[in-house]
């Protein structure tokens, strides 16, 4: 996200971009008034009223999965050190599996038995600890707001890209847009425009594909082109090394357990027996959409090295630069309008995730409900949009801090007590609080310690790699040491659920 | 028991994996090896966990998951060991250079195209049928009957 925030994007005002992304906005638009008009109650606002099918909720969890970063920051960041950068979509194989097998089934049949509408109830319910709740929902909501401002500065950097309009305009039009839909019909206006915005993601990422292998010749051209100037660059661990490219394999592959952007998807589906399809759905969807992540930063090496292209003031430029350069405007519109899909999709998934942490997690804790849920929902949908869109506006460098370790706290506070804990009957109250407590404490303390260089980490770790691994080691050990208590803290439908 | 074991190694994967960031402090040669070995050995037995029922796994899985274990483990280790060969006229493979193909091939390609037809050719007999799907609900309806309350308005 650091390489998202550095972006500044050449002017893209063609009169067919424009167009393209005119139309792509006004399809959203006629989506979500769709969608509002069903969206009733609370059920609606958060978990699409449970009654979402498998196409769609595949799609919905591949564009809410695949934020900006995919389209613009990913690719600069494999053209600045090579495969090492790949492996953060590597892991996609891998960590759509293991989520299926550890979590689709159980979630969904948690939410069912207990009318669930959030990750955290999920860690309430299997230890039946209000504390617990609360403490997810707290590391959800720093989170978010971080991955938010970080997001909406990436979508005002587009939209002042294509419209000229200025980054701080930008930044609240994009703001305002999203908003419109999220607050009026919540997750479930956000799942529709979620397919659209997904089919646009990976149909113009297959387009860039295309694009991409014919400009720099062939594999093997592009490959013999970059081996004879850069030994290291398409080696298997790029320039950055193995521990770099391990490192973001174990974070992004057990950390995807953790997003609740994602898994809270699991709740919707309306049929449990419809995720016999759900991971070739998945996986396809997936492998369309993260193709032009690698595409575009190994050919614009290529083109770089052999002299087509000039090389890069910066490495965000790597998509605009090479859209402009090799492929025809209407597909450069197409993938232009992909981002901010993605994008929108991304904030979409996390105002709802973070609305429904204030409304419906944090109230639990303190022992209260609050009336009217879909009324808060929507009143905290704002407030977190609007501070978002604040922190992406003023706080510089800042936004980029927050949106780092994002993934690192959602990674460390959700994935032992929820996926560890629903498959080990032994897994305890103490075991998941003490892992929490790690995750956010860690993640929070040494991320800052370690962005102000006043801790120094060795190449290629991070502290949301050493936060997660803390975190579940915690988990394991405190489950262990207070394991007596484990059988009196799991409700017999819970244990039901974990035993089907 | 089989759940115990498997448990056993899921944590065991995870101190590998904290022995390979340990070793990272201070410049070891073996911390990648345990990393790639850590992270390949904690997925799959996730899964392996996550697909025990009723103390089984479908025996067709235990080959998935172990197969799939030595074959990401050996993609990763393989490239560990070989001498660094991507230079001008290194070799490829599929137009890739060689160790970075046998990685993409282990750890991407290859599990896309097991583990969802695993997942999907499984799914009724070891993960959810009919009928389970019909007791677990008959069982939740019981449960809040005895409870004295209604079951949740979709288990129907």
């Amino acid at each position: 996200m650091r390489f998202l925030l550095q972006a500044s994007l050449p002017r893209l005002t063609e009169p067919l971009i424009i167009a393209i992304s005119l139309l792509y906005f006004a399809v959203v638009a006629v989506i979500a008034t769709w969608a509002t008009r069903k969206t009733k109650t609370e059920r609606d606002f958060f978990v699409a009223g449970a009654g979402v099918g498998v196409w769609t909720m595949a799609i919905a969890k591949m564009a809410s999965s695949l934020s900006g970063f995919s389209f613009v920051g990913g690719p600069g960041l494999v053209y600045t050190i090579g495969l090492a950068g790949v492996f953060i979509i590597l892991p996609g194989a891998l960590s759509n599996a293991l989520g299926a097998w550890v979590l689709a089934k159980k979630l969904r049949l948690l939410g069912e038995a207990r009318g669930l509408l959030t990750v955290p109830a999920a860690i309430g319910a299997r230890y039946r600890s209000p504390a617990a709740q609360g403490l997810a929902a707290v590391g959800i909501l720093i989170a978010v707001i971080g991955y938010m401002a970080t997001n909406l500065l990436a979508l005002g950097i587009v939209i002042d890209a294509i419209f000229g309009t200025g980054l701080a305009p930008g930044i609240w039009i994009g703001t305002g847009i999203i908003l419109a839909y999220s607050v009026a019909g919540g997750i479930l206006a956000g799942i529709y425009t979620d397919v659209f915005q997904g089919s646009i993601m990976a149909l113009s990422s297959l387009m860039v594909v295309a694009f991409a292998l014919k400009a720099g010749g062939g594999l093997t051209h592009i490959s013999h082109t970059i081996m004879a100037a850069d030994a290291k660059f398409l080696g298997p661990w790029g320039s950055a090394g193995p521990i770099t490219a391990l490192s973001f394999f174990f974070v992004f592959s057990v950390g995807s357990l953790g997003q609740p952007n994602v898994i809270h998807k699991f709740y919707m589906l309306k049929n449990p027996r419809q995720l016999k399809w759900y991971l070739l759905l998945m996986s396809v969807a997936m492998i369309m959409a993260q193709l032009i992540y690698i595409a575009i930063g190994v050919v614009t090496k290529a083109l770089v090295t052999n002299g087509s292209m000039a090389a890069l003031a910066k490495a965000d430029q790597a998509t605009p630069m090479f859209l402009l350069h090799s492929a025809p405007v209407v597909v450069a519109g197409l993938v232009f309008s992909g981002v901010a899909a993605a994008i929108m999709a991304t904030v979409n998934s996390f105002m709802n995730a973070g609305a429904a942490a204030l409304t419906l997690d944090l109230p639990v804790a303190f022992g209260k409900k609050l009336h009217n849920e879909l009324r808060w929902g929507r009143i905290t949908t704002v407030v977190l949009a609007v501070i978002a869109a604040g922190v992406a506006q003023v706080s510089g460098t800042l936004v980029a801090f927050l949106g780092i370790f994002g993934w690192g706290m959602f990674a460390s506070t959700i994935t032992p007590a929820l996926a560890l804990g629903l498959n080990w009957h032994g897994a305890t109250r103490a075991g998941a609080v003490a892992s929490i407590c790690t995750g956010i404490g860690l993640t929070l303390v040494g991320g800052t310690l370690a962005y102000f260089r006043i801790i120094r980490l060795p190449t290629g770790v991070d502290m949301a790699s050493l936060s997660l691994i803390t975190s579940i080691i915690v988990f394991f050990v405190v489950s262990w040491l207070t394991r007596a208590h484990a059988a009196d803290q799991l409700d017999a439908d819970i244990q039901l659920v974990m035993e089907t | 028991m089989l759940k115990s074991t498997i448990l056993g190694v899921v944590f065991l994967s995870f101190l590998v994996i904290a022995a390979g960031y340990a070793g990272s402090f201070f410049d070891a040669g073996w911390a990648p090896w345990c990393l790639a070995i850590g992270t390949c050995a904690a997925l799959t037995s996730l899964m392996a966990l996550g697909a025990v029922r009723r103390g089984h796994i479908t025996p067709v899985l235990r080959w998935v998951f172990a197969g799939m274990f030595v074959f990401c483990t050996c993609c990763f280790c393989i490239p560990l060991a070989m001498p660094a060969n991507e230079g001008a006229g290194g070799p490829l493979l599929f137009g890739f250079p060689l160790r970075s193909t046998i990685v993409l091939l282990g750890v991407a390609v290859v599990p896309i195209l097991v583990f969802p037809f695993a997942w999907a050719l499984t799914f009724d007999s070891a993960m959810l049928s009919e009928e389970d799907l019909r007791r677990l609900r008959e069982a939740q309806a019981a449960m809040a009957r005895e409870k004295g309350g209604a079951p949740d308005a979709r288990a129907k």
